[in-house]
């Protein structure tokens, strides 16, 4: 037997990789599928870029989600520290720092409600579910009381160009914060799969006595996950802020279950102890690519090309427009969500 | 001789190509307590939950009380008269014993509960399996004691008037006087002509209890007959296809330097130090307390509930207390990680595919060798071990038997915490026994035998002096 | 594992208890009690739009001697909240209640329990299909919506491809301005293809930027935009820049607020149906002042409208519309 077949180096990728085929073969339909239906606007270079900056914030938002779920928690407080620090970082713009000095500010307020969070969690043994509800609201409400409850529009600077979808230099093809979300989810990624850090907190998620056995600190992985959560709520928030030129209070409601969703289609457990940072991120750009191409399907132009007439002329006339609405797109994920969480159950049986 | 109450003929099932169970003929007598052995993997919980109607046989047949039996879910045996009482209780905490001595089939008049007539059943039933004195049906479930849970379990099934009883290692997390008293209520349903089977590991309390034995190995019946005529020798040799030597007392040997002191207590280097007691006298309680003062590394007793991550592999659990060793700047090195699983793999002989393969597909005796292998590479002196062959067979016992033997004779100061006297008298050189939370004296192996244990579990040593 | 584990601690309790109160003594202020007081609800509390209202309605309040109590849902699509909002001011005994309804259905029943308690309500902004109403003080938003086609027709000289965007399902005002855009366009501009009319750009800005987005990506020929309100039109006029395709795309908008206004200005907007918010909230609280003394007040009260163009943007009339007396009534 040869080395590398002695160490079994592939049998432990292979799980996390047969977790990954199922979204990513979704997500390849769901691609292939619009490419068919709207080749003309879904298959364009401009599409793509459009997709990935409309990505970020929420696959910014699965990558901290997954630490926290993977060590058996959750955290529905992301959507309102999305706004929180997207109102942060405007208001200091506007109050004549920098983007840099925003940026940071920003992305500090969301450590600190990720902190807030682990402390409730970790140290007061609170119910994630109830402590992160908690801190949803409060977040929501500084976010609105800070906006005088209404979006702040402070002068653009140099980092509004963040978020361009046609970025300048032209040789980064996508938006910078786009690149920024690559960064970082390599970079989380990595901590999650090889790292010590990563194995207390899958080891935490598994089986929480049997890591305070071997001596794991417990206490203090749970609670750098949530922190982690909130950073990244935080950057997602700045992003956001430069996305819509405005520190919008309202902005991402709704969205953690947005992120959870993801998460859970990229294969993760909820109860804890598996999930990968690439399955989460195939799982909210599944998401994403969905929305985006119920917006763009046009029945009309699928007679244009070589569909049918009449298929494209009933379609029109079922649906009572001429593209997909709304509503269909609700289905959709729904059903993404609901096939997800079967295909879960399966794997446990 | 009458008709059996319950017969197998020829029931086999196979998992994946596999065969599980090949051709097993079983005959389940009224009123007899008929004891089915096997060592793990030999086919015993799979032809249990067969009986049960939780899987369904691949060919065979079974007939209860001569008519054709084929459940195809365990309510479907229930309703024919055939109950399980399962190796841990389901027992809902947040109801009354009586609550959950009528689960299922509560008394209800325009279904609102009858709370007297409730309380009413589950007395008369505990009182017929003779636990009446025992437990309080109007108390809460959650004060249950482990033992008393499982009596619980068996006053449910009595008020069903079963006609057949299939306990699966009823006794495993249960103390001597816990069992015993078990035993009485399993007798009281025996002879009011219930038909028992029992899956067992522990062969002294078979001899006690059972009246007959069927051995299967490697999914086959290998023997059958009275308890009477059947020897243990004859039924180890059943078990393991040859004879086993039992393990011989290990000779008081000179230990060395001493590894921890408090008050009469000393542990040295190179001893193994056992600890015998009822469960619930505080053992467990006492040897987390020393692993939390010396920081020993330990060995739980509950592999699933404190032991592995279940969901993780054989080298992420066995390294979890050491991977700052294992990287660099905090980043893994997953080449170590599978190294060492390699290195004690070959070491302590564990059966398994490979270090990445999950902990939660090997047997328990493998999972118990993964275990004992994280404290020793943990490389404390001090090593403690609860229940170390709890739930697993008599092959996996000797050579886990002989893994902590290796371990203190390369210097390491073992504490083995067991329910089960020989074991303490066959593995370790001294013996103290933990009664009502504290700890007799210390005394050497060859002073104590298995009568003057059991005596110390119920009435202590006398002059308790190293708690 | 033990249950207790997962109980808070007394400690945590104490924290969790002393929040409340703070949170809970913060958002009752106190209020004079000699005044007629009217419930005045906006459909949401975030827009710029909302809060000229606002101005408006503390200027009529003053004019009519009366105060107000102005509270909204928290998101412009969240129905229920509104009618919380509602309950608690019938609960409260409020005089009168003033409301721009988020739906033309849902919040009839709880307006028809509050007329029924004898307190009358004067509709604005947004109809709804309820007749127990006072008087219904708006935007003829179907006439801004034809204001908006005309403007679009003059500027594509009635020929090119055409983009409507809507607002978000259920809304009555943005729904008439949108038809009246529709069906002006196919009356008097032939050469006009509306080529998308059936996007929904939703409630939050968020939404309808991505909206816009895929929308420019699925007509990469594209002459025209046309989008109902400040937060579509915000969301149309920032996808346009972004995807620079402001140049060749003109945009006609609905509403006006601070960055919209600057946007005319630098010619990412072509031009903006603008209302007069501040007018109308002045006028909904007289309205309603009125009906309170017991005096008749006409059924439909029109607020106006007015096309706002990079020429006419400086003239005074025009501009006491875009820059009402905000900061002279909200402090």
């Amino acid at each position: 037997m040869s080395a590398a077949n002695e160490l079994d180096r592939s049998a432990r990728f292979k799980r996390a990789f047969k977790r990954l085929l199922g979204p990513s073969a979704a997500l390849c339909a769901v691609i292939l599928v619009f490419s068919l239906v709207a080749p003309e606007s879904f298959c364009t270079v401009q599409n793509a870029r459009t997709l990935s900056a409309q990505s970020v914030v929420v696959v910014l938002g699965a990558i901290g989600m997954t630490f926290v779920v993977v060590g058996g928690g959750i955290d529905l407080s992301i959507g309102s520290v999305i706004a929180l620090s997207s109102v942060a970082a405007a208001l200091m713009v506007r109050a004549g720092f920098g983007s840099a000095a925003a940026g940071f500010v920003g992305c500090a307020v969301g450590l600190i409600v990720g902190c807030v969070n682990g402390f409730l969690v970790a140290s007061f043994r609170l119910p994630a579910f109830i402590a992160t509800l908690g801190t949803m609201g409060i977040a929501r409400g500084v976010a609105k009381w800070l906006a005088s409850q209404s979006t702040i529009y402070p002068p653009e600077g140099w980092a509004s160009s963040l978020m361009a979808k046609n970025p300048d230099p032209a040789w980064l093809l996508v938006a910078p914060g786009v690149w920024i979300t690559i960064i970082v989810a390599l970079a989380f990624g990595f901590i999650l799969s090889r790292t010590v850090f990563g194995a207390w907190v899958t080891a935490v998620g598994s089986n929480e006595s049997a890591a305070r056995l071997c001596g794991v600190p417990v206490a203090r992985v749970r609670w750098s996950t949530y922190a982690l959560c909130g950073l990244l709520a935080g950057v997602a928030g700045v992003l956001q802020f430069h996305r819509l030129s405005g520190g919008d209070p309202t902005t991402a409601t709704g969205k953690e279950l947005e992120v959870i969703a993801a998460v859970v289609i990229g294969g993760a457990a909820l109860s804890g102890g598996f999930g990968t940072i690439g399955g989460s991120i195939v799982g909210a750009i599944l998401m994403a690519a969905l929305a985006n191409g119920c917006n763009l399907v046009d029945w009309t132009a699928l007679g244009r090309w070589g569909g049918s007439p009449e298929l494209a002329q009933t379609l029109s006339h079922w649906f009572g427009s001429s593209g997909i609405p709304n509503y269909v797109q609700e289905i959709l994920v729904g059903v993404v969500i609901v096939i997800a969480a079967l295909a879960d159950r399966r794997r446990h049986r | 001789m009458t008709s059996p109450t319950l017969c197998l003929r020829g029931v086999r099932k196979a998992f994946g190509g596999v065969l599980a169970v090949r051709g097993v003929d079983l005959d389940l007598a009224a009123g007899e307590i008929h004891a089915v052995l096997g060592e793990n993997g030999a086919g015993k919980s799979t032809l249990l939950r067969i009986m049960a109607g939780a899987e369904q046989s691949d060919s065979g047949s079974m007939q209860l009380k001569r008519q054709t039996y084929a459940p195809r879910a365990p309510r479907d045996a229930r309703a024919a008269g055939v109950c399980v009482v399962h190796q841990e209780p389901a027992i809902a905490d947040h109801r009354t014993v009586a609550d959950n001595i009528n689960l299922g089939r509560e008394i209800s008049s325009c279904g609102v509960i009858d709370r007297s007539a409730q309380l009413q059943t589950a007395r008369m039933a505990l009182e017929a399996i003779g636990a009446g004195s025992l437990v309080d049906p109007a108390a809460s479930a959650s004060t249950l004691t482990s033992g008393t849970r499982q009596l619980v379990e068996i006053a449910r099934a009595f008020v069903s008037h079963p006609s057949v009883l299939l306990l699966d290692e009823p006794t495993s997390s249960l103390g001597r006087v816990e069992a015993d008293q078990l035993w009485v209520a399993v007798r009281t349903l025996a002879k009011s002509g219930v038909a028992i089977a029992l899956v067992s590991h522990r062969l002294d309390e078979v001899r006690r209890i059972a009246d007959r034995a069927t051995i299967l190995r490697d999914g086959a019946v290998v023997e059958s007959g009275l308890l009477a005529i059947l020897d243990d020798d004859a039924l180890v040799r059943a078990m393991s296809g040859s004879a086993i030597q039992t393990p011989t007392a290990r000779g008081t040997r000179i230990a060395g330097k001493v590894c921890f002191q408090e008050g009469a207590l000393q542990l040295r280097a190179g001893e193994i130090f056992g600890v015998g007691g009822l469960v619930g006298s505080g053992r467990s309680r006492w040897l987390r307390g020393l692993a939390q003062k010396t920081l020993a590394a330990r060995v739980s007793e509950d592999r699933r509930g404190e032991g592995f991550a279940q969901s993780l592999s054989i080298a992420e659990n066995l390294t979890l207390p050491f991977l700052g060793r294992l990287s660099r700047w905090g980043i893994l090195r997953s080449n170590d990680q599978a190294r060492l699983a390699n290195k004690w793999r070959d070491a302590l002989s564990i059966k398994c595919t490979g270090p990445w393969q999950r902990i939660s597909e090997l047997s328990g005796g493998n999972q118990q060798k993964v275990a004992i292998a994280r404290v020793l590479e943990q490389g404390t002196a001090l090593v403690l071990v609860d229940e170390p062959t709890r739930g697993i067979d008599v092959a996996a016992k000797a050579a886990i038997h002989d893994i902590l033997r290796r371990a203190a004779d390369d210097g390491h100061s073992i504490v083995v915490v067991s329910s089960e006297s020989r074991e303490l008298l066959t593995l370790c050189d001294r013996i103290a026994v933990m009664w009502r939370g504290t700890l007799g004296v210390a005394r050497p192996t060859h002073e104590w035998d298995e009568h003057s244990i059991v005596d110390a579990d119920l009435r202590g040593s006398g002059a308790e002096s190293a708690a | 594992m033990h249950p207790t584990k997962y109980l808070p601690s007394p400690r945590s309790s104490l924290v969790i208890a002393s929040l409340a109160i703070i949170v809970g003594t913060g958002a009752f202020a106190t209020q004079e009690k000699a005044k007629p007081m009217i419930a005045v609800i906006p459909k949401g509390t975030t827009h710029e739009f909302w809060k000229t209202v606002h101005a408006g309605a503390l200027k009529g309040a003053s004019e009519a001697g009366v105060d107000i109590l102005w509270k909204g849902p928290a998101r412009e699509d969240d129905r229920d909240d509104q009618i919380k909002v509602v309950e608690s001011a019938v609960s409260r005994n409020v005089q009168g209640i003033v409301i721009a309804p988020l739906d033309e259905q849902a919040l009839v029943p709880s307006l028809r329990e509050a007329a029924a308690g004898k307190i009358p309500v004067v509709i604005f902004d947004s109809g709804i299909k309820w007749d127990g109403r006072s008087s219904f003080v708006a935007t003829d938003n179907r006439h801004g919506g034809s204001l908006a086609a005309d403007e679009m027709g003059r500027i594509l000289a009635g020929k090119g491809r055409v983009v409507m965007m809507r607002y978000a399902e259920g809304s009555a005002s943005t729904g008439l301005r949108e038809e009246g855009f529709l069906s002006t366009i196919k009356e008097k501009f032939p050469g006009i293809e509306i080529v998308s009319s059936d996007q929904y750009g939703g409630a939050t800005v968020d939404s309808a930027y991505k909206v816009a987005e895929n929308l420019l990506n699925r007509f990469p020929e594209l002459d025209g935009m046309y989008s109902p309100n400040e937060s579509t039109s915000y969301a149309c006029m920032k996808a346009l820049t972004d995807l620079r395709r402001g140049t060749k795309v003109h945009l006609v908008g609905f509403d006006a607020s601070e960055k919209l206004v600057a946007g005319l200005r630098a010619g990412s907007i072509d031009a903006l149906v603008v209302q007069n918010p501040f007018r109308m909230g002045e006028l909904a609280v007289t309205t309603m002042a009125k009906v309170i003394r017991g005096e008749t007040v006409p059924a439909n009260v029109d607020t106006g409208c007015t096309l706002v163009t990079r020429t006419n943007i400086d003239e005074p009339a025009i501009r006491t519309v875009l820059e009402p007396p905000i900061a002279e009534w909200l402090k």
